[in-house]
Order: structure tokens, then C-alpha cells, then sequence
């Protein structure tokens, strides 16, 4: 029988409008690699943040060793044991991989019997025995920012060492990893078992999950599905899980398609983008096409290049080749300002760092873009500007005691419908929703994907970019499925299932079954 | 009981104060009255017309470099060079005067023309060459003081025309820079408060990323904003040339950090996007008050300069409340 190193008991966490996590029980074993799997919103970061101390529990308790644990902060996670490692790098850059491995236990030695200073030759001496442990080959002289992404991970891995972890989370740890490098880390991970470290898993790569995990368990809305051993089940069978088999009641909501299909309103050909210094292609030839009152659903997990594809086309990243054409004609987009004046619009991912100025009045949110296009003088019309914002405010029920509130006192729905309405004064020909549900409660989630369909009935083409599938089910005509940034695939939505969706994006498949297939 | 119509009045005024409550003036405002109160306790000749004609007069250059360094700062940049932008205009306005035999009018229209291109070259350095703000203006800082040694030999031109002298001197008591100040604060507030290019200053230092993705011509208004500031140092340098009827090479070192402490002390947010000139003004004049009641109490110059710093870190630390941490 395996030793028990940690466990849960009716773990429940509630954010506001959101029960992210219902009674959780769960246990993880000395030495194991435990995957978590569910969609968006299921609950995995949440539980893997309140062990790093990061969230606290409502109620519940966690038990290390058998022994009842408070972890408050990160730091008392790190005492304990616990370590989280993000998609975000969380290293010094200008640093060598050995102080980033041993930062806060930096060896010293005495100088003159008094001074303390570092002991450089321990320290690499360290650092190497560290990464020996794990059977890479790192120099740990070179600065942690000459380092690949995928080489900075395995440092934080290093460090978690140094820092005597026995449990390691990741989240999402191979999003922006290449192939290799993955294999790579997958190397790390099983060498980290044989060391009797346990990690918990999190990924939406389902088949990533059966190639190194022991067990699995599956989220799905905030509650603990199951747990398996990966040997006892299938990918599909864990998709199934996954999904449930409770149709959403969003499901059946847009039945009838407004698009036209004769002129796109929006097409890329071939469109591929290189990060600055980048040897790799970020997005790789991608074409598609918008008509003019369709809802065309883009979907992928998380690095796919869904957000940097809309940046692309919005005029944020260079495009390295490819061309963009908006009602048959190439247009030349260099960046967001142009890209307004076309009439193509971008609701961000991340609204509160690109969609709101945060110290405005939600007034001058809204009329921000659209300032230009009112009057040719210098000047504001403060009662045309009013009257705008008011519009849009009871257009699409923004919840806000008056207009001169400050954007940064609404609720996450509001906030999302601002960054809507600041765009439709413009009168947009297309618009780019990027995950505009994400981390909205259940009630506005609703309300923004009517909007949405509503915008389509006006004749706009909308791009919906999402990782949730049940909402490019719900709302889009057709659907692109992205991967390592290209396009692999794309379906009228009735040619498809959830299933197809995640097994596509998550790389359990690679073509539509042919059974559920219909001719198109 | 009271009435319905006073609970609404009652409710009416709560609102109001808190409004008044939530400006970023408010606090600096309230200091402001508080320091004036006290001094005026402390020296008999605080409240007379003779001390506050001096003050304002004193004053006015120092007012004007502060709204010019709240605009910038206010888009989220900063600005060092305004010490430097001041002389040079000064001494180039002087030149024009002196050396050229230029008329008075089209000597003061170079000044601050000189002015409004070294803000232009400084907008440019930040936007186009993507030099950030600090190290932009700290070498328009050293490049301009430079050039007003050059131009002045070293030496200070002197003996200005009356007809130039004039610009500092006073109408019914009242000092005319003080005048001019009160024209340059009603036009930049105005020009923030109704004006598009006002507004985009705002959304530019409350999220430049998200003002870029509203489509927002950023650059252009940088520019315009950076030139803008230029003009006003040239018109607080020729206002000082004025005052002194010299032009003198070293004019307005340090005087960076009167612009950048009176801005801060007025409420504006280092980090861009809230703040006004208003606040500018009562920020100069928190920091002239307190020199002046030091000069009135015979206090050993140099301990202005602790004082200075003690009163700007003090009210620091009620404007970054509620941050987790500051760089």
C-alpha cells in the first residue's frame, strides 16, 4: 500500500458569483505523478493555489503526512514543502541558474574569519549536484536569461529542490514548450518519482496526462469527478468526464446562422508571425475566413496562438507574411489605430491591463476610441458624450449607479461590457472576442454571449476566440480548431462534438471521426 | 423631525464632500490651509500684502515649470530637464535682445519657441527612439546646460530693457507673472478637462497599453504634450530673466525637482493618470510657504533644504497608500 502524503477533506472555496470548488476530497500518494484534468473553470488552478498558499479555503482541511496543515501564504507552503510552478517564469533573469536555483539559502563562507561573503565554489558545486539529481545538463554559470523557456522551467524545478520540496504543482507546465523540450521535462518529472517527490499535474493536454501521470483525477465545475489509475481508462473515456453528459443550457441557444455567404468581410491568407529574435514561426500560415453575420468560433487550449493571431490582425504584433483583406480588398493594418479606422475591433483577453483605464470614469471608457470620429474640433462634446455613454450603458444593462463611476469599482461582468460598448459607437465591421466569458460569474456570462449573438444580427462579423468549447459550440456558425499555432482543422458546428473539439486541440486526434462527420 | 426636503439637502451635501473628499486636491489643499494658518500664527509678517506680493511673484516661475512637469507626469513619464529648458530659453531670449538688437516681442516668441523644440526633441526621443522618459530628459538635461554655457560664454547677459523687465513687475499690486501664471493654469485646464488630446493624457497615464488598443495615436499626443511643457519652462525662464533684468547661465539648476516635489505634493500620482494643474499650483505654493516662514523666522538656509525633503517624503507616504509595493 502507498504512503499517503497529502490529503484534502471537503476542500470548498467561493468567489464572488462563483463556487470555484465543492468538497474536495482528494489524495495524493508519496512519489506519484498525479494528473488533474477539466475545462476551463473547473476548479484545478484554484485547488493548486490554495495548497501554495496562494487562495485560502472556506472551509475544508488539509492534512501533510497525516498531520492537519494552515497554509496561509506561499511562504507557508514553501515551509511545508509545497511548491508551485506556473506558466509564468518566476526566476531572476540577470542572475546565474545557480543563484536562481539556491536563491535564499545562497551558501557563504567568512573572509577574514568575520566577513561573510558568497561562496561561489559551493554554490555551483550545489546547483550542479542539484541538477544532476534530475539528469540535466544545464552550466550553471550561464545567466538564467540566455536560457529557452523550457530550460527556465526545469531551474524552477531545481529550485524547488533546493528548497526541499516534496510536492511539486504545475500548472500548465508545457504551454510554451516545444516538442523536445517537452520530452525533456517529462525526463525531469519521472526523475523527480524516482527521488520520491510527488507532483500534481495540471494539464488540458489530455494525451500528456497518459504519458506520465500514475493517476488521474477530473474537475469538473468545482467538484471532484473521479480519480483513476491512467492504466484503468481511456483518453476518451477521461474526455467524457471531462465534458459530463449534462447538455448546458446554452447548448441549442443560437439555432439559426445570420451570416451571408457571399463576400467574407474578413479573410487572412497565410498569415505567420516571428516573435522579435525568434527562430521559430509563432503562428504558421494561417488562413481563414469571416462572412459578414457569422460568429466564426476559434478554438484551442491555452499557447495554441488564438491571442496572438487576434493581435496580429489588430495590428499589435508584426506580421511577418501573409496578407489581410477586409470585403475583398488587402488592407495594410501596422497597428491598432489602423486597424479602428478599418472597422476591425479587439475585445482583449486581458481587459484590465488592455481593455480599461482603470482611474476613468466609465463614460470616458466608453467613448475613448470613438472621440475622434465625433466632431472635427479640438474640442469634447460633453452632451454628445454623455448622451453615448448613456446609450450604450442601458444598451447592454452595464450595472452602474451613474456614468461618472470609476471603472475600476464594477464587478468583472461590467467591466467586460465596457470594454464592449467602448467599440460599438465605432460602428465595427468585424469584432475579435478573446475568451470574453473568462473569469465572468455564471449570470453575465450569459448576458455577454446574447450581446454577442446580437452583434451578428446586425451583420458584423465576429471572431470568437475561446478555450471553453462549449461556447464556440454554442454560438459560432463554424469553427477553426488551433494547435502550436497553426490551424488544424475547421468544421461547420454541426460537423462536430465537444468531444471532437478537445480531443482535437489537446492532440489525442488528429482528424474527426469519421462517423460523426456529415457532409458539409 | 426634519423634514423630507432637508434629508434630501442633508444627502445632497454628503454627496457633494464626498466627491470634494475623493479629488486628488483635496488633501493637498487642506495641508495647504493648515501650513498658511500656522505661519501666519508663527510671523506677524506672514499675511502682509508686502510677504505675499513677494511670494507670488516668487512663486510664478515655479508654478509654471510644475504644470508643465503635471502634464508630463500625468501621462505616466517624467521630466528632468526643465532647469536646463529654462535657461537656455532665457538665454536666448536675452541674446536676442542684447546681442542681436532683436524688438522685445519677437525675442520672447524665440525663447519660447527654443523652449517648445527641446520638448519636441524630448517627445521624440521617447517615442521614436523609445528612450524611456528618465534618461530622455536627464540628457536633455545635460545637453541643454550645455548650450546656455555656450551661448553665454559662461557670463550672464545683463541690463535687459525695461521694456522686457516689465514682464515681472506688478498691476495693482498684483506681481504680472503671477498674471500669466493664472492664464497658463486656466488653459491647461481647460485644455485637459475639454479637450480630446486633455483626455488622452488621462487614458495614456491610467493604461497606456490599454489606450494604445483603443487606437489611440499615443506618440502624437506624447509629442504634442512633451513640446507643450517645452514652451512653458521657456516662459518660466524668460520670466526669470525678467525678474532679474539678466539672463544668467546658471539659472534653474535643481529646479527639476522643485517641478517633480510640487506635482507630488499636489496630489498628482507619479504613475500617471490622476492629478491636475490645480494640484500643481497648490503643491508650488505648499513648498514656497514653508521656505518663506523659514526665511521669516530667521532659520539657517540650509535647513530648508531638510525641511523640503522631510515635508515631500512626509506626503509621500499618504499618496502611495494601499499599494502593495513601490520601485
Amino acid at each position: 500500500m502507498q504512503k499517503i502524503i497529502l490529503r484534502t477533506e471537503n476542500l470548498s472555496k467561493t468567489f464572488p458569483g462563483v463556487q470555484a470548488l465543492k468538497n474536495i476530497n482528494f489524495e495524493l500518494y508519496k512519489g506519484e505523478i498525479h494528473g488533474i484534468v477539466g475545462e476551463n473553470g473547473a476548479g484545478k488552478s484554484t485547488f493548486v493555489k490554495i495548497l501554495g498558499g496562494i487562495h485560502q479555503p472556506d472551509t475544508g482541511k488539509i492534512y501533510l503526512n497525516g498531520e492537519q496543515v494552515e497554509i496561509r501564504s506561499p511562504r507557508d507552503a514553501k515551509r511545508l514543502g509545497i511548491t508551485l510552478i506556473h506558466q509564468e517564469i518566476t526566476l531572476v533573469p540577470h542572475l546565474t541558474v545557480a543563484e536562481n536555483i539556491l536563491l535564499g539559502r545562497l551558501p557563504t563562507k567568512k573572509l577574514f574569519g568575520f566577513i561573510s561573503v558568497l561562496n561561489y565554489d559551493e554554490m555551483y558545486s550545489k546547483a550542479e549536484e542539484i541538477l544532476d539529481r534530475i539528469g540535466v545538463n544545464i552550466p550553471v554559470t550561464s545567466k538564467v536569461k540566455e536560457l529557452s523557456v523550457g530550460e527556465q522551467q526545469i531551474v524552477e524545478i531545481a529550485r524547488a529542490l533546493a528548497d526541499e520540496a516534496q510536492i511539486i504543482c504545475m500548472d500548465e507546465p508545457t504551454s510554451a514548450l516545444s516538442p523536445y523540450e517537452i520530452e525533456r521535462l517529462f525526463d525531469v518529472i519521472r526523475s523527480l518519482k524516482n527521488g520520491n517527490v510527488s507532483v500534481i499535474y495540471i494539464s488540458h493536454h489530455i494525451n500528456e496526462i497518459f504519458e506520465i501521470c500514475d493517476r488521474v483525477t477530473v474537475f469538473r465545475d468545482g467538484e471532484k469527478i473521479g480519480t483513476f489509475r491512467v492504466s484503468d481508462v481511456t483518453p476518451e473515456k477521461i474526455i467524457t468526464l471531462m465534458i459530463g453528459r449534462k447538455l448546458s443550457q446554452f447548448y441549442a441557444y443560437r439555432e439559426k446562422s445570420t451570416a451571408i455567404w457571399e463576400t467574407p468581410i474578413l479573410e487572412i491568407r497565410n498569415l505567420s508571425t516571428r516573435p522579435i529574435g525568434a527562430k521559430a514561426l509563432r503562428l504558421e500560415k494561417i488562413s481563414l475566413k469571416v462572412y459578414p453575420g457569422e460568429i466564426l468560433g476559434i478554438f484551442g487550449l491555452m499557447g495554441a496562438g488564438k491571442t496572438e493571431l487576434a493581435k496580429a490582425v489588430f495590428g499589435v504584433y508584426k506580421i511577418e507574411k501573409g496578407e489581410i483583406l477586409l470585403e475583398g480588398e488587402k488592407i495594410d493594418i501596422r497597428r491598432p489605430l489602423d486597424a479602428k479606422r478599418y472597422g476591425i475591433v479587439y475585445v482583449p483577453e486581458d481587459r484590465l491591463r488592455e481593455g480599461l483605464v482603470l482611474s476613468m470614469p466609465v463614460k470616458c471608457n466608453i467613448t475613448l476610441p470613438c472621440l475622434d470620429n465625433l466632431t472635427g474640433s479640438i474640442l469634447i462634446p460633453q452632451e454628445l458624450e454623455r448622451d453615448i455613454a448613456m446609450k450604450w450603458v442601458n444598451a447592454l444593462r452595464i450595472a452602474v449607479p451613474h456614468i461618472d463611476f470609476r471603472a475600476a469599482n464594477l464587478s468583472g461582468g461590467n467591466k467586460q461590457k465596457v470594454v464592449i460598448a467602448k467599440w460599438l459607437e465605432m460602428k465595427p465591421k468585424v469584432i475579435i472576442f478573446d475568451e470574453p466569458t473568462m473569469g465572468i460569474d455564471v449570470g453575465a456570462k450569459e448576458e455577454i454571449r446574447k450581446i454577442i449573438s446580437d452583434l451578428a444580427l446586425q451583420g458584423i462579423g465576429i471572431i470568437l476566440i475561446s478555450s471553453e468549447a462549449e461556447e464556440v459550440m454554442s454560438l459560432a456558425d463554424r469553427i477553426v480548431v488551433m494547435r502550436n499555432g497553426k490551424i488544424i482543422g475547421e468544421f461547420d458546428r454541426r460537423e462536430v462534438t465537444k468531444d471532437d473539439l478537445l480531443a482535437l486541440a489537446s492532440g489525442v486526434r488528429r482528424e474527426v471521426k469519421e462517423d460523426t462527420k456529415m457532409g458539409g | 423631525m426634519p423634514s423630507r426636503e432637508s434629508k434630501d439637502i442633508r444627502e445632497q451635501l454628503r454627496i457633494y464632500v464626498l466627491a470634494l473628499y475623493s479629488k486628488e486636491e483635496f488633501k493637498p489643499f487642506v495641508a495647504l490651509i493648515g501650513i498658511i494658518l500656522v505661519s501666519s500664527i508663527l510671523s506677524p509678517y506672514y499675511l502682509t500684502i508686502y510677504n505675499w506680493r513677494t511670494i507670488l511673484a516668487q512663486a510664478s516661475p515655479y508654478i509654471i515649470l510644475a504644470i508643465g512637469e503635471t502634464l508630463i507626469i500625468l501621462m505616466g513619464s517624467i521630466d528632468l530637464s526643465p532647469g536646463s529648458v529654462l535657461a537656455l530659453s532665457g538665454a536666448v531670449t536675452a541674446s536676442c535682445i542684447m546681442l542681436l538688437g532683436l524688438p522685445v516681442w519677437l525675442s520672447v516668441l524665440i525663447g519660447l519657441a527654443i523652449g517648445g523644440i527641446l520638448g519636441l526633441i524630448n517627445g521624440i526621443m521617447v517615442t521614436k527612439a523609445k528612450i524611456p522618459s528618465f534618461v530622455a530628459t536627464l540628457a536633455m538635461l545635460a545637453a541643454a546646460r550645455g548650450l546656455t554655457l555656450i551661448i553665454t560664454g559662461g557670463r550672464p547677459i545683463s541690463g535687459l530693457p525695461d521694456e522686457f523687465t516689465r514682464l515681472a513687475g506688478f498691476v495693482y499690486n498684483i506681481p504680472v507673472p503671477f498674471l500669466i501664471t493664472l492664464i497658463v493654469l486656466f488653459f491647461t485646464t481647460f485644455l485637459l478637462k475639454y479637450t480630446k488630446i486633455g483626455r488622452y493624457v488621462y487614458a495614456i497615464g491610467g493604461n497606456e497599453e490599454a489606450a494604445r488598443f483603443s487606437g489611440i495615436n499615443v506618440d502624437a499626443v506624447k509629442i504634442v504634450i512633451f513640446t507643450l511643457s517645452g514652451i512653458l519652462y521657456g516662459l518660466a525662464g524668460i520670466i526669470i530673466a525678467a525678474r532679474l533684468a539678466s539672463a544668467y547661465p546658471q539659472a534653474g539648476v535643481g529646479y527639476e525637482l522643485d517641478a517633480i516635489a510640487s506635482s507630488v505634493l499636489g496630489g498628482v500620482q507619479l504613475i500617471g493618470g490622476l492629478g491636475s494643474p490645480i494640484g500643481a499650483l497648490i503643491g508650488t505654493l505648499i513648498l514656497i510657504t514653508i521656505t518663506n516662514i523659514l526665511i521669516l523666522l530667521n532659520v539657517n538656509p540650509y535647513y530648508q533644504f531638510v525641511v523640503k525633503g522631510f515635508v515631500l517624503a512626509l506626503a509621500a507616504t499618504t499618496l502611495t497608500r494601499g499599494l502593495r509595493y513601490t520601485k
